[in-house]
């Protein structure tokens, strides 16, 4: 082939406005064993690269063999009716979790609205006498602080412990 | 469909698909897995097929986003490229046959380590031999985009050779 040609395509390749054709035309080029003048040959390997690439890397025939069967043993693809019964599920559940939002939010304000009358929660009283209830509060009372005390008394001891540690510690 | 049909129409398609997703996920097991998936996709979707301009670019499609889902989910960053390339076949002496798959191999590494869309559209260019239209089909790319990253991975390609081809590989 005319080395001015070439030079034309190569051109035309690396700029990226090279038709398929042309492409083709320097591939076949540069596989076909010509010699190939000097100022080519940086360009020559990345055509017979491209070349051997999609040569070597194909799929064999038992690839399709397998994929042949199991293709055969797939199952038939849902139908429209199908798809279009699916799609009138997913809708109807849309539209009834719409719905149920709605009737949520509709009791919710009813709920406010009735709200104008303040409703106190009440809470009964325990004990009808106030002295009886005086009493029994002061008893409660008394029955916390002394388990507090209890308490206070067994941390009491964790410092004794830490006293001990020191002196031992000023002994050494 | 049926799947004689399907045979001859759609089939055809797999050494291409098997070599792009190759590319992106460098692993040839998993390529043909996601192969076998991006079939039995197309092949429960044959009812719509009809409504396809191109099976072709629609395969890839499928197989890209089946490739880079497998990708995604496996966070497979790091490869190995020196294993990815793998001559069967070769004809010349053994020296030069040495020589010939270190540049082979050199040439793999220097698409390998372009950005992934560049990677990706000279895979699909310069190896598939798919039109700029088919590539801004499967790539969901703009023709003008497809143009400016093939023009910079092609530049960045032929720097690199005429480095080497001055200092050596």
């Amino acid at each position: 082939m005319d080395s001015k040609r070439i030079d034309l395509l190569l051109e035309r390749y690396w700029n990226c406005v090279s038709t398929q054709e042309e492409e083709t035309e320097i591939k076949a080029f540069f596989n076909s064993g010509e010699n190939i003048p000097p100022h080519l040959e940086s360009s020559a390997p990345l055509f017979q690269y491209f070349n051997q690439e999609a040569k070597v890397k194909m799929l064999d025939p038992a690839f399709d063999n397998a994929l042949m069967e199991q293709l055969k043993n797939s199952p038939q693809p849902k139908s429209k009716v199908r798809k279009l019964e699916q799609a009138f599920q997913n809708y109807m559940k849309v539209a009834a979790a719409i719905a149920l939002i709605i009737a949520t939010s509709f009791v919710f304000r009813m709920e406010i609205w009735q709200g104008d009358k303040p409703q106190l929660l009440l809470v009964e009283d325990t004990y009808k006498n106030p002295e009886e209830a005086y009493a029994e509060t002061k008893r409660a009372l008394l029955l916390i602080a002394s388990k507090m005390n209890h308490g206070k008394k067994e941390v009491e001891k964790i410092s004794l412990l830490s006293k001990a540690e020191s002196k031992i510690k000023r002994s050494k | 469909m049926s799947l004689e049909t399907f045979k001859t129409r759609v089939l055809p398609v797999k050494d291409k698909l098997f070599r792009y997703t190759l590319r992106i996920l460098k692993n040839e097991d998993e390529a043909k897995d996601v192969v076998q998936e991006t079939f039995i996709k197309v092949w429960n979707k044959r009812d719509e097929m009809h409504t396809y301009e191109n099976m072709e670019a629609w395969c890839m499609r499928v197989g890209r986003n089946l490739a880079l889902d497998k990708l995604k989910s496996k966070h497979k960053n790091a490869v190995d490229i020196n294993n990815a390339y793998d001559l069967q076949s070769s004809s010349q002496s053994p020296y030069s046959s040495t020589e010939h798959n270190d540049t082979m191999r050199a040439i793999h590494q220097y698409i390998n380590q372009l950005p992934d869309l560049q990677k990706q559209i000279i895979q699909l260019r310069d190896i598939d031999g798919f039109s700029y239209q088919e590539i801004s089909e499967i790539l969901k790319q703009n023709l003008n985009t497809v143009k400016v990253n093939l023009f910079r991975a092609r530049k960045q390609v032929r720097e690199q050779l005429i480095q080497v081809n001055a200092y050596g590989l």
